[in-house]
């Protein structure tokens, strides 16, 4: 694909690059722009090449994931954990949360999945490409979040209710 | 099970399609603008220089370099008249070196 090609779907896809660079970072507007300039500079050094195996934005987002994890890494605000592991977080009940606090209280891979599938309308198997998981393990990881997210909106609900 | 499923999703995608909603205030910052990358223009600019450097490094060497010393230059010429006769010169610099024995080679 021609550079000029390529730089133009990308900036077609800014805002939707945007919005999972801060996904990524935490909700973090700040550490989103920052991470999202760092994506682009890689990309215009050819530090990060596109090399036609999958759609651009399929490609953009595993950049933007992968930039984002190596600058939480630098800036030591994230612990490593082994793909297939589920942080148990303890339960709190979301009082008053907002959506995004209700997203980050489920672990990483789960949020993840979930916003790529609901929110970024992608297939498993794509956002098993961009989280570099197997589909099996995607589809894991999709169910226990799709199940723990139910649960949380409820216990809001609850909350809401009985208030 | 699979409608039971599907009918969950569905107050998922609520959840989602709200978040999509609340995320359309949100300011998104521009996108930037790419940086010229001088490096390609430099590249025939790299290459006319170096040219120009080695044509100009190729000259210096052809240049007569100074001997250290005066040299003095002793040749037997032979005249019209077949009269030999010694032609004594000095030189500060010479450009061609003929070996004294040299005429052996081609005159017998």
């Amino acid at each position: 694909m021609k550079q000029k090609l390529l730089d133009q779907i990308i900036k077609e896809l800014h805002r939707e690059a945007y919005l999972w660079s801060r996904q990524c970072c935490g909700f973090d507007d700040e550490l989103a722009k920052d991470v999202l300039q760092h994506v682009y500079l890689k990309i215009w050094e050819e530090k990060a090449k596109y090399n036609a195996e999958s759609k651009v934005k399929t490609w953009l987002f595993s950049v933007i994931r992968f930039t984002a994890i190596e600058w939480l890494k630098k800036n030591k605000k994230l612990v490593p954990l082994h793909e297939d592991y589920d942080l148990v977080e303890e339960e709190k009940i979301p009082e008053a949360a907002s959506h995004e606090e209700l997203i980050q209280l489920l672990p990483e891979r789960q949020k993840e999945i979930l916003l790529l599938v609901f929110y970024h309308q992608l297939t498993l198997e794509k956002a098993a490409d961009i989280m570099e998981v197997s589909l099996g393990t995607a589809r894991t990881h999709y169910d226990r979040g799709k199940k723990k997210l139910k649960e949380l909106i409820l216990k809001k609900q609850v909350y809401e209710a009985t208030r | 099970m699979k409608l039971q499923d599907d009918m969950n999703d569905k107050e998922l995608e609520m959840f989602f399609s709200e978040l999509r909603n609340e995320n359309n205030k949100l300011t998104i910052p521009e996108y930037p603008k790419k940086p010229s990358s001088n490096f390609r223009k430099l590249i025939p600019i790299g290459i006319a220089a170096s040219l120009l450097l080695g044509i100009f490094v190729w000259n210096q060497t052809k240049e007569e370099t100074p001997l250290y010393q005066d040299l003095i230059i002793i040749s037997l010429i032979e005249g019209e008249d077949n009269e030999q006769r010694f032609v004594i010169e000095q030189a500060s610099s010479m450009d061609v070196w003929e070996s004294p024995t040299a005429s052996l080679l081609n005159e017998f």
